[in-house]
């Protein structure tokens, strides 16, 4: 699965996904941020439409000193050809934001002179093939 | 006036959590991981948890169980980290 983004004039990595909600759903452009640990972060003004499920919430520190404490949301997204389930976090923030969270297992390739940005699975299968011939060769001998 | 249930659980998942987590901290602290950050999900309410690498992990986890309570998150950074989690840990509980 390959998901491919943009790269802005200042540099600044973008992701378009398609969020879904109890009431709608729809595609919205996401800034990759690399200091945010959580999955997804939307404005209020952009979660109240789109009917989200109330998860929980919770707390961590914020750069420049203070703490956040955002209300945890969840939405069913599509993730390049996949639908899954991400949470999302609904504060005060006036972009959306795109977490480490998400991009756990992936690999995250921006070309910077290109401006060129694709997401695409870690290779874990990948390496389990390659361990295979080793363990036969093992019985073999 | 009245209260949404939701809103009223809301209001003290944070108090209702930390209480909790200090009967299980020793339970999840064993379940550290060398050189990856997990996500815990606590339920007050249902006295469960569960750790998962991502925050939907850990939603998955618990929808698969039919918990419909609110889940307060926290993270445990790993074994050997000197990570900003870290010292956020020990600053909120």
């Amino acid at each position: 699965m390959v998901i491919s983004g943009i790269i802005d004039k200042h540099n600044r990595l973008w992701v378009r996904v398609r969020v879904a909600g109890y009431h709608a759903s729809k595609e919205i452009w996401f800034r990759i941020d690399t200091a945010f640990d959580g999955e997804l972060s939307i404005p209020v003004s952009l979660a109240v439409p789109l009917g989200l499920a109330l998860v929980g919430e919770s707390e961590y520190g914020i750069s420049g000193g203070g703490v956040n404490r955002p209300l945890k949301f969840t939405a069913s997204i599509q993730w390049g050809t996949k639908n899954r389930l991400s949470t999302v976090d609904v504060d005060q923030t006036a972009q959306p934001l795109l977490g480490l969270g998400l991009l756990n297992g992936y690999i995250l390739l921006a070309d910077f002179d290109k401006k060129t940005l694709v997401i695409k699975e870690a290779e874990n299968g990948q390496k389990e093939i390659e361990k295979q011939p080793e363990k036969e060769t093992e019985k073999k001998v | 006036m009245t209260i949404n249930p939701q809103e009223e659980e809301l209001q003290t998942l944070q108090e209702r959590a930390k209480e909790y987590y200090s009967t299980v901290k020793t339970d999840i602290e064993a379940q550290r991981q060398e050189n990856k950050t997990l996500i815990v999900g606590l339920d007050p309410k249902e006295k469960r948890y569960w750790i998962g690498e991502t925050e939907s992990e850990v939603v998955q986890k618990k929808e698969n169980e039919g918990n419909k309570n609110l889940i307060y998150f926290i993270k445990l950074s790993a074994k050997e980290s000197d990570s900003r989690e870290k010292l956020l840990m020990s600053s909120v509980w």
